[in-house]
This record gives structure tokens, C-alpha cells and sequence, in this order.
């Protein structure tokens, strides 16, 4: 008898088992999915865009302002400042804008866009070596993002960067920015000091094979700065000096770059130097790698790969995967400069959409056998474990 | 020793496979009506979940709007100006698709970028680079929907797709499919269409405005400051309520109704476990020779209390399993009827999700299982608590329940009053009157022994005079084999008396709603936009369109509504602004307060009806003032009447038009209905509206008689799910007469062969066969006729007041009555006929060799 009714009892068991095997499948937390977009609806499509095929002239204000008809463009703020109190910080702010179609369609709602803004901000505590950073996203629709050269501004939500006036707003502008979010808010005045470098042959920057992988580029490459940081309720008083890149192109890597090491150097001796190495899958440096070297009066010098030599020092895991190069040795022998680049601290990685490490970096140099120093900032992507 | 004891336990079994057949299988259609209930209860809740989940998304609270939704600039002036990052716009309307009709899809217009700490599952929604979303933003009208629900009406990425919302259709280029990682996210995006915010707001009509703002406030002093902060930042026509609040509001609204089922389906395991009492009585009794000399030979009481106990057990775990299967097959077409019910009256579910609960799985196997062994607790008690002598002696069972008589009868008179007491109990605890209603069922129940000792002896004259003396003979034996058939009788009158209660309940509401209708469609054509819910449009129409129907010349007059659902913190409330003629508004029922000196006030001063259930489940009195949110702010009403409203279980709150546009800023019309002009017919009535219409639009019309149909239609298609109940209750009901009666007749094998030796004919015998099983049916009808009206009392006036609010006439139906007691003796005869044939083939020397 018991040994029938035991029979039972495990053949319930073995249906209750199976049954909430079963179900404890279907009770997986959170709905979960992936996107089928139709074939001809790709993104990846470049036609009807601007391309960047030859040198054009420059002008302000309007360059300034956005080109909707690239499908990339950004303002690239870094900087190293020093508070009152002696503390070192390090800031980038971004503002990038990416075309969604090459037109604009008329629409009726306000919301209507086909422009995308992402913003980067990121501050570095030196000192406490804190790395704090932030991204976020929003539609071009002119209310919650957007860029327009009278008066000049671009914006993201309540971040932003604006001219200090409309008449600042030659080859040597003026900006104010101010981005913020949770404890952390960064207010700045910049002014620069010398006028604006074009980069590349004119300011075009020939990026990859083929007509058209190239993207407009200039730099102010010693600006001014003086504001304040908050961060956790503590507010710095602080000066220094800030970079500002403006890129704008349709497309620009070639297929088997997969990133770049990019140094912006500001000496002590009033000299700055700019060089990005595109890496090529096999991990060496691409031919389209180059750089340019601005003296105390603001002239530009580009030199090319084969100019100089980046060898790496050190080198970074990251905790979520990945390993950087982190500290180098840079050498130009026409110019007898020979520097050292270390991060002021390792983990300066932004943890956000796509992954990349940027930084404050601390430099010593001897040109022609004279010391000096400097800070600067690098930027590498392709690193990250896909 | 134990083996064979063990060994003779399953022999007995097995060589009544039927009695054990039927038995498992009344345990089993037990168990199987309540898991299938739970489980169509819980895959309705969970559908309910999981739309939650795809719609609502990780936001802790939500901003709505009045009439009109939100204006745009205060998303955007909170989430800029103030900092709020942690929000998201939503435009969001229920659509259908017209090339695969009766599927629901919520669109959720949303801003993809600002969705990812919202809806995780949109949050990879990548919209730049290679497979990404962009043209979803960038081009108009572009939209990506589920995978599954794509395939199911063909739809593939890249396709143009038509859907309609009230009475416009669009077209929208389907240019992506969202595919769930796995079956649970799969059901959820079943039901989700998604566009970019700016192609919502262009499909609707409503530039500028959002319908909802999701927003995320961390728990916590942080949070309650933050949701503090983000208050005062409000309009006056918005206001900030917390998604699980709204959630539970939702869920509420559909508790009573899912209560009353799942109240429904444990009749049912009552019905099954007064089935395994029986069996296992038999058992027993059939044994009482058996059980004595193992007794007699040295068996312990606890060995005989383990073997039945046992077998019981045996029966249970194979009747529990069996019935978990059916409970799930049968659950997969309830949930169906279940959802259609809740889509009807309460909200739109756009997920229709069968899940297995394990829970409800669980409930099964308990009950069926425990309420097993607790039927088999007395009739193990009893093989047990006889000395060996006795157990041998047949007539003891008899004696014991004669003498007892008294006793449950007044037991019986106890169970009534306590349960009469506990539905007194004032409160709206469906609960209470649920278990009040038990205690009455089992207290008539008590009751069978007596009123059948009274009928027998009532009847025996007759049945003597009627039939001679076999009509004597089956009296006789009914009454002295109590302790056997007042089980089945009882069981069969509790599923009839049942089926009486339920029948007479639905008939008396159909009618009710009927004469209430009747008096209230009073216009010659109503005009409505198709809408998803039965019971309440949840969708509007143009203004203007209704505008140039009252300039035709075919229309006399042209009386509107607009109805609308607002959230208040109290819950859901059904504000209905109005403008009708004093005509039809004199036909309005009121329970407190006159139409018709209620008319112009209502039109201008700051006055409201209620309708009954609103009365009911607001504790709202006439005279009292009501606060209302509006689009200006929360205003305040005097409730100056109650009226009748059989629409909505929620309740509605009644004003003018001209009121209702004052407060709020909506001018779209719900619903309308026409008087023609003296010489035009409604055919021609619905001509002239119909060349005023806005192009491509589809409008409902709808003669008043067509309504009534309709409204009745949908009526019973809302109590589909009751007669099933109802049904499945007899169906077990009958199971348990069969196995009972059968066992019954079986058991007097030896007594029939005594008569067939002493010159019975075979086809007498078959005639007392059927004579006795006739009669203990008429016994079970007669006592389900009280039984069942008392039911039906019940669910009227307390059940049905409780849960929904409503006041119905009591309607007496015949046929109701007449259905029961044929039901019964039709039971009774079907469960006669297996035993009649074996018994008058029976041969009487093998019968009585046991002697």
C-alpha cells in the first residue's frame, strides 16, 4: 500500500518538477529584447550628406555654428585647471551632434527631429583621484537640444556652450560653459589666446583612404579659463587653461581602423602640440596619423607619423575589461622635443554608451636640452572589450 | 500482516473500478474547476502585469493630465529648467487593426532618448549607426511593433500597416519588430505598438500635448523631497500619482468580480468533497464484514484508521493530478472568457497571456488533497470506532444516524442562524458573506435526514398507492439506508439548489438591465465611435461632426455626452458630462432625488448625480460635496441625486455639458443620440448622418432597438463565465448522484436476490431500481427549491450589492424552477440505469451465494 501511495507521491513530485520548470521559465524578470529593423532602413547610409572632399575657406562666426548637412559634427572642450586652494582638476565637455536624415522634413509636432545630440562630461579630482563622468542624449528639436550661430550656442537640456558675446566670435572667440548633473557642476569663462589652428591640409583632415574620409577640423589650442567646480556641495574657485576641437564630417574612419590615440598637449613654455595616431586593426599605427605643433605665436606646424615616434611606457586593465596604453614617451627629432606623458591617474575610463578612456595626463619635456612641463589631455578609444 | 491488509485494501478497490472511477473523477473535476478559475485569474492578472510592465516600465509615479493630457513645455520646463532627468514623455492610445479584427495594441509614442532608466527593453533601441532606429524619429509615420503579434496578422518589417483609433484610420510604415529574449517578453510586446513621440502626437491630433509623463523618484527622504519639489511645479490641471497606486487601482476595480469566480469554483470542491465522503462512507460500509474480522483476528483501530485513510489518500493524490490536467486545459479556454469580461467592463487588455501559476498549481494539490482527506476523516472514524462484533452487524450505521437525528437538526438550525448572522454583518467584506453563505448551504444541508424522514413518510401512502408495493418497497428503502442516500441526496441538491441560486441571479440582473434600458433609450438613433471596451467608450469624436447633425433637417434634437476616467487618489472616477433634453433625462431612474426638477440646475449651477454603485462604493450621500479634479484645478460639487446606472460597476458622476466644458478644456464628444423629425424613419435618419460624416471615419449608428440588442448581447457574453461555473458544478454534482446511487444499488445486490427468489420479476426490479433513484432525485429537487431561492437572496441583495453596488429586482422564474427539479430526477434516473440493467440480469443464486 505505502509503497503504491509513495509511487504517487513521486510521480506528483516529477509533474509538479516539470510543471514549474515550466513556468519558472516564463517568470524571468524584466521583459528582454532585441530589434529587427527592416534591411533598407540602415543608418549607415552616407548619400544625400555633405562630404568633406577638398580645402574650403573658413569663416566666422557662421564655422562656428552647426554644418546639419555632415552627418557628425562636435565642440570638444578639455582643460587643467587649479583651484584658489591649490587643488588640480581636469574637465571635458562635448557636445556632439549626429544627423538621423540628410533633411529635414516638415512636420507638425515640435517634437519633430533628425538631428541627435549626445553630450560627454567628465571631471577629474586629481587629488582624490575621483573620476566623474556623464552622457546623455536628446533629440536636435531645437527646445531640449540644439546648435545655432546667431547668437552663437549649442545645447543639450541644460547643458551648453555659448559665445561671451557676439562680437568674440572671430578666430578668437570667447565661450561659456556649464554642464552639470547629480553633485557635480562645472562652470567656465574661456577666452582664448591665440587665434585658430586649421588642421590637417587647411583644415582638412584627411582620416582614411578615399575621397571624402576626411572631416573639417580646427582647434583653439590655448584658451583662457577661469570658473568654478561643485562637486559634493564643495565649490573651487579655479583658473587655467582650456583646448577646444571642432570636427565636422560625414564619415572618416576607414574600415580596418578600429581607434586612435589622441594627445592635446599644453606646454609650460606656451607651446602646444596635437597628435592622433589612427591604429589599424593588426594594433600599428595608420599612415593618416598626424599632428600639429603650434608655437607661442599661434603658427601651426603639421608633421606626419613618420615625423615621430609614440612609444608606450605602461599600460592599464580596466576593470570592466580591456587593457590601455597608459603613459608614453613621445619624440620629435626635427624638433629635438623628446616628452614624457603620464595619467595624473589611471582610471579616467567613461563608462557610457561606447566605452573610451579620457584623461588628464601630466607631461615632462626637454626641448633642445631645455626642461620644461605642462598638462594636457588624451583621449583613446577602440580599447574597450566589445 | 500489513501487506495483506494492505493487499485486501487495494483488491476492494479495484473490484469496484467504477465506484473508484467516478470517485477520482469527482475529486478531479473538483480540483480542476478551481485551478482552472485560479489559474485564468492569475494569467488575467498576469496579462494585466505585463502590460503594466511594457507600458508603465520601471516609473514609480506618473503626471496625468485632465481631459486633454499634458502640454509638451512642461516636460520639457521640468526636465531642463528643474533638473527632473529622470522622466519620460508619453503619448499613448489604444489602437486596433482593422485587417486583423478584435486585436487591441497600445501605441506608445515615446522619446527613445530619453526611455532607457524607463523601459529597459526600449532602452537598446539604438537609434544611431548600423541597425539603428533612426528613421523612427526622423521619418513621419514610421512605427515598430512585436514580432509575434507582426507574423500572427502578417505583417513584415517594412510593410505598411493601417490601424484606427475611434473612428480614424492611418497608415504607418512598420520599419522595425521587437523580438523578446524570451516567451514572458514576448507576450508583453504582443501588445505594444511603439512610434517616435513626434509621429504620435502627428497620428492623434495632438501636437503639443503629451497624455502622460513617466517619472522615476528614488525612495527615500531624497525622493520624498524630490516628489515634494516636482508637486509644486505642477499645473493645477496635473497631478502626480504613484504607478503602483495606479496599478492597485486597476486591479481593484476587478477584485469583486474576480472574488465572486474563485467563491464560484469552491462550490464546485465542496460538491467533490461531499463525493469522496460518500465514496468513502461506502467503503466502509460495504466492508463492515470485512473490517470486523480483521478486527477480530487482531488488526489495531489505527492500522484500519491508516488503510482508509490510505485509500482516500490514494484516490486524492490521483484524483488531484488528473484534475490539475483538466484544470489547465479548461483554464486555457477560461482565461479567454475571463479577459473578454475584464475588457468589456473594466479596462483594455491588450495582452492576452496564459501562464501557469505555480501557486495556483499548488492550491489545487492542496485542496485536493486535504479536502480528501478530510471527507474520509469520519467514515474512518467510524470503521474504526466499532467493537468487531458490531462492525459485522449491518444495521448499526442506521440506528446511529436515527438517534442522532435531533442533533443534526439542530445543527442544522444552528449552521442557518450563524450564517444568517454573518451575512447581517453590515461592510462591504465579500469574505464574510461568502463564508455566511457556507454556513447556510451546510445548514441545509443538515436539514436532508429530517426533511427526507418527513417526505418518506409523506410520500409512502402515495407511492403505495401509485406503484403497489414495490412503490411501498422503495420508499421503505430509501429511508432506512439514510445513512447512504442522504449523502446524495444532499450533494445533488446543493448543485442544483446551486445552478438555482446563480440562473435566478443572472436572469433578475438581464432583466433589471433590460427594464432599466428600455426606459432609457428613449432617442430614435444613438451615433458612437467604435470603441474597444463594451461598457464604456473610452474613445471620442469631432465636435463639429455632431454639430452638422443638429443642423439636418432630419433631426429634431441631438443629445451628447462626453465620458471620461480620471484617477483621483480615491480611485478611478467616471465623470460624464451631459447634455440632454429634459425629455430624456425625466426617464433617468433615481433612487434619491427627481429628474426633472434636477434637469435645469444641473445644467448651471455646481450640482452632480451619482449613480448607485458610485453611492455604494463611495459612501456618498445626497447633499454632500464631492471634489473633482479638473483641468482647473480640483473643484467641488454638491451631489443633489443617485440614480439608477446598470453601466458601470465603477460608479459615474453625472453634470452638464456646459459644466463639464467649463472645467474642462475638451470639447470631444463620447457618445450622441438623435430624436427624428416626425416623417423620417431611422433608415433615413441614418442617410442624412452619414453624408455629414468626416470623410474616412468610421461612426457607429445604431437604432435604439439594435442598442438594446447589442447591450444584451454583450450582457451575456459578461455571464458566459457564471453558466460555466454553473455548469461545471452540475456536471460534478452528477458524477457524485452516479457514483452514489450506483454503490447504492450495487450494495443490494443480495437484497434484490432475495426478491427476485422470492418471484420478483427482473423487470420489476429495474422498475424499484428506477422508482428509488426517481425519488431520491424529487427529494433532491424539492430540497434545492428553498435552498436555491435562499441562494439567490443572497447573491442579489448582499453578494452582488457588496461587490458591485447595483440594486436588482428580484425576478421569479418559473423555468428556472421547473429546469431544477427535472435536472434532478433526470441526474437521479441516468444514475438508475446502469444499476437497473445489472440488477435485473442479475442471477439470484450467485447473488446469494455470499449467504
Amino acid at each position: 500500500m505505502y509503497r503504491y501511495i509513495s509511487g504517487f507521491i513521486v510521480l506528483i513530485a516529477l509533474l509538479s518538477g516539470g510543471i514549474y520548470w515550466l513556468s519558472s521559465h516564463q517568470t524571468a524578470n524584466g521583459i528582454r529584447s532585441s530589434i529587427a529593423v527592416a534591411e533598407a532602413m540602415g543608418n549607415t547610409d552616407t548619400t544625400g550628406y555633405d562630404r568633406a572632399i577638398k580645402p574650403i575657406e573658413f569663416r566666422f562666426p557662421r564655422d562656428h555654428g552647426p554644418h546639419p548637412g555632415f552627418k557628425t559634427e562636435w565642440w570638444y572642450f578639455t582643460g587643467n585647471l587649479t583651484a584658489e586652494s591649490g587643488e588640480r582638476f581636469g574637465y571635458q565637455f562635448t557636445l556632439f551632434r549626429s544627423a538621423l536624415s540628410p533633411q529635414k522634413i516638415d512636420r507638425n509636432s515640435t517634437w519633430a527631429a533628425n538631428q541627435l545630440y549626445m553630450g560627454h562630461f567628465a571631471v577629474s579630482d586629481i587629488d582624490n583621484e575621483k573620476f566623474y563622468f556623464f552622457e546623455r542624449f536628446s533629440r536636435g528639436d531645437e527646445q531640449l537640444a540644439g546648435a545655432r550661430t546667431h547668437p552663437f550656442r549649442v545645447w543639450l537640456e541644460d547643458w551648453y556652450c555659448e559665445a561671451v558675446g557676439e562680437d568674440s566670435l572671430n578666430e578668437m572667440p570667447g565661450f561659456n560653459i556649464r554642464a552639470g548633473q547629480d553633485d557635480v557642476l562645472l562652470e567656465l569663462t574661456m577666452e582664448s589666446e591665440k587665434p585658430l589652428v586649421l588642421q590637417g591640409d587647411q583644415g582638412l583632415s584627411q582620416k582614411g583612404p578615399g575621397s571624402g574620409n576626411a572631416s573639417y577640423y580646427y582647434s583653439l589650442t590655448r584658451l583662457k579659463a577661469a570658473g568654478t567646480v561643485q562637486i559634493a556641495g564643495k565649490t573651487y574657485q579655479l583658473s587655467g587653461n582650456s583646448w577646444m576641437d571642432r570636427e565636422w564630417s560625414t564619415s572618416a574612419l576607414g574600415e580596418d581602423q578600429v581607434g586612435w590615440d589622441w594627445f592635446s598637449l599644453q606646454f609650460s613654455d606656451g607651446q602646444e602640440l596635437m597628435y592622433y595616431q589612427l591604429r589599424k586593426k593588426d594594433g600599428s599605427a595608420d599612415k593618416f596619423s598626424k599632428g600639429i605643433m603650434v608655437d607661442k605665436d599661434g603658427i601651426g606646424k603639421v608633421f606626419y607619423r613618420d615625423e615621430m615616434e609614440l612609444l608606450v611606457k605602461d599600460y592599464w586593465e580596466s576593470p570592466l575589461g580591456g587593457r590601455y596604453p597608459s603613459g608614453w614617451t613621445l619624440n620629435v627629432p626635427g624638433e629635438d622635443l623628446s616628452i614624457t606623458v603620464m595619467p595624473f591617474f589611471k582610471n579616467q575610463e567613461l563608462d557610457v554608451a561606447v566605452r573610451y578612456w579620457e584623461g588628464a595626463v601630466s607631461i615632462d619635456g626637454q626641448r633642445n636640452g631645455k626642461p620644461f612641463d605642462g598638462r594636457g589631455y588624451v583621449e583613446l578609444t577602440g580599447y574597450a572589450d566589445q | 500482516m500489513g501487506k495483506i491488509v494492505n493487499r485486501s485494501s487495494i483488491r476492494y478497490l479495484f473490484r469496484h473500478p467504477w465506484q473508484l472511477l467516478l470517485s477520482v473523477l469527482g475529486i478531479a473535476m473538483g480540483v480542476a474547476v478551481v485551478v482552472a478559475i485560479d489559474l485564468a485569474n492569475q494569467s488575467a492578472e498576469n496579462a494585466f502585469e505585463l502590460s503594466m510592465d511594457s507600458v508603465s516600465g520601471k516609473a514609480t509615479h506618473q503626471i496625468i493630465g485632465g481631459s486633454a493630457g499634458l502640454p509638451d513645455s512642461l516636460y520639457r520646463h521640468l526636465r531642463v529648467k528643474h533638473g527632473y532627468r529622470e522622466t519620460a514623455p508619453m503619448v499613448e492610445e489604444y489602437v486596433t487593426i482593422p485587417q486583423s479584427p478584435g486585436r487591441t495594441l497600445i501605441l506608445l509614442g515615446v522619446d527613445p532618448f530619453a526611455e532607457r532608466p524607463f523601459r529597459p527593453y526600449l532602452g537598446n533601441l539604438r537609434v544611431n549607426g548600423e541597425g539603428g532606429l533612426g528613421p523612427l524619429v526622423s521619418r513621419p509615420a514610421t512605427a515598430v511593433m512585436g514580432g509575434v503579434t507582426a507574423r500572427e496578422i502578417g505583417v513584415a518589417a517594412g510593410d505598411s500597416l493601417e490601424i484606427q483609433f475611434g473612428p480614424v484610420k492611418r497608415k504607418v510604415l512598420v520599419i522595425g519588430l521587437l523580438e523578446g529574449e524570451d516567451q514572458r517578453s514576448n507576450e508583453a510586446l504582443s501588445g505594444v505598438m511603439l512610434t517616435d513621440i513626434a509621429t504620435a502626437q502627428e497620428l492623434f491630433g495632438m501636437p503639443n500635448r503629451l497624455s502622460r509623463i513617466d517619472v522615476i523618484i528614488p525612495e527615500g527622504e531624497i525622493g520624498e523631497q524630490k516628489l515634494a519639489g516636482l508637486k509644486k511645479l505642477l499645473p493645477s490641471s496635473a497631478e502626480i500619482i504613484s504607478s503602483r497606486s495606479r496599478s492597485a487601482m486597476m486591479t481593484q476595480m476587478t477584485s469583486a468580480f474576480k472574488l465572486n469566480l474563485t467563491a464560484l469554483s469552491l462550490l464546485t470542491l465542496i460538491v467533490g468533497m461531499f463525493l469522496i465522503y460518500n465514496t468513502m462512507t461506502f467503503s466502509v460500509v460495504q466492508r463492515r464484514q470485512l473490517i470486523g474480522l480483521m478486527r477480530a483476528i487482531g488488526v489495531t483501530r489505527k492500522e484500519i484508521f491508516r488503510i482508509i485513510l490510505g485509500e482516500a489518500l490514494l484516490m486524492g493524490i490521483a484524483g488531484t493530478a488528473l484534475g490539475i490536467l483538466i484544470g489547465v486545459l479548461l483554464g486555457r479556454g477560461l482565461v479567454e472568457l475571463i479577459s473578454r469580461t475584464i475588457n468589456d467592463l473594466y479596462f483594455v487588455l491588450t495582452v492576452r497571456s496564459f501562464s501557469l501559476s505555480w501557486l495556483s498549481l499548488l492550491k489545487g494539490v492542496g485542496l485536493g488533497i486535504i479536502a480528501t482527506v478530510l471527507a474520509a476523516l469520519k467514515p474512518a472514524r467510524e470503521a474504526t470506532g466499532t467493537t468487531p462484533r458490531l462492525a459485522l452487524s449491518r444495521s448499526t450505521e442506521e440506528t446511529a444516524l436515527r438517534d442522532k437525528l435531533p442533533l443534526i437538526s439542530a445543527l442544522s438550525i444552528l449552521a442557518i442562524i450563524a450564517g444568517g448572522a454573518l451575512l447581517m454583518i453590515p461592510g462591504k467584506n465579500l469574505v464574510v458573506s461568502y463564508s455566511g453563505i457556507l454556513l447556510l448551504i451546510i445548514g441545509f444541508t443538515l436539514f436532508t435526514p429530517a426533511v427526507m424522514v418527513f417526505l418518506s413518510k409523506l410520500l409512502k401512502p402515495l407511492a403505495s398507492g401509485m406503484f403497489g408495493m414495490l412503490g411501498r418497497m422503495a420508499v421503505q428503502g430509501i429511508s432506512s439506508q439514510m445513512s447512504r442516500t442522504t449523502v446524495a441526496v444532499a450533494a445533488l441538491s446543493m448543485a442544483v439548489a446551486a445552478t438555482v441560486g446563480v440562473g435566478t441571479m443572472v436572469g433578475s440582473f438581464r432583466t433589471t438591465v433590460i427594464h432599466w434600458l428600455e426606459a432609457r433609450l428613449s432617442a430614435d438613433i444613438y451615433i458612437s465611435a467604435p470603441s474597444r471596451m463594451q461598457r464604456r467608450p473610452d474613445t471620442t469624436m469631432d465636435p463639429a461632426f455632431i454639430e452638422r447633425i443638429g443642423d439636418l433637417p432630419e433631426i429634431a434634437s441631438v443629445n451628447m455626452f462626453r465620458s471620461l476616467l480620471l484617477d483621483t487618489p480615491d480611485g478611478a472616477m467616471h465623470v460624464i458630462g451631459s447634455q440632454l433634453s429634459k425629455d430624456i433625462f425625466g426617464e433617468f431612474q433615481f433612487k434619491e432625488g427627481d429628474p426633472a426638477a434636477l434637469w435645469a440646475p444641473l445644467q448651471n449651477e455646481m450640482i452632480v448625480v451619482i449613480s448607485e454603485p458610485y453611492a455604494y462604493h463611495h459612501n456618498v450621500k445626497v447633499g454632500e460635496r464631492l471634489k473633482i479634479p479638473t483641468d482647473h484645478g480640483e473643484q467641488t460639487f454638491q451631489v443633489a441625486g443617485i440614480y439608477y446606472d446598470y453601466v458601470s460597476d465603477i460608479g459615474t458622476v453625472l453634470m452638464g455639458l456646459k459644466n463639464y466644458r467649463q472645467y474642462w478644456d475638451d470639447h470631444r464628444i463620447s457618445g450622441a443620440s438623435v430624436m427624428l423629425t416626425e416623417e423620417v424613419d431611422a433608415s433615413a435618419g441614418m442617410t442624412a448622418i452619414r453624408s455629414v460624416m468626416n470623410p474616412g471615419e468610421e461612426i457607429l449608428l445604431r437604432s435604439n432597438k439594435t442598442l438594446l440588442d447589442t447591450t444584451v448581447e454583450v450582457f451575456n457574453q459578461t455571464f458566459m463565465i457564471t453558466n460555466v461555473l454553473r455548469l461545471l458544478a452540475i456536471v460534478v454534482a452528477f458524477i457524485g448522484v452516479l457514483s452514489s446511487l450506483m454503490a447504492l444499488q450495487l450494495e443490494r445486490r443480495r437484497e434484490q436476490a432475495v426478491l427476485r427468489a422470492n418471484g420478483v420479476t427482473p423487470k420489476e426490479i429495474r422498475r424499484l431500481v428506477f422508482l428509488e433513484t426517481g425519488i431520491m432525485g424529487a427529494f433532491a429537487g424539492i430540497l434545492a427549491l428553498p435552498m436555491g431561492t435562499m441562494l439567490s437572496y443572497v447573491l442579489i441583495y448582499i453578494i452582488n450589492k457588496r461587490s458591485f453596488g447595483w440594486t436588482l429586482q428580484f425576478v421569479f422564474d418559473p423555468a428556472i424552477y421547473w429546469q431544477a427539479i427535472i435536472l434532478a430526477l433526470l441526474a437521479a434516473l441516468i444514475a438508475g440505469i446502469y444499476p437497473a440493467i445489472r440488477m435485473g440480469n442479475a442471477s439470484p443464486a450467485l447473488a446469494l451465494r455470499e449467504e
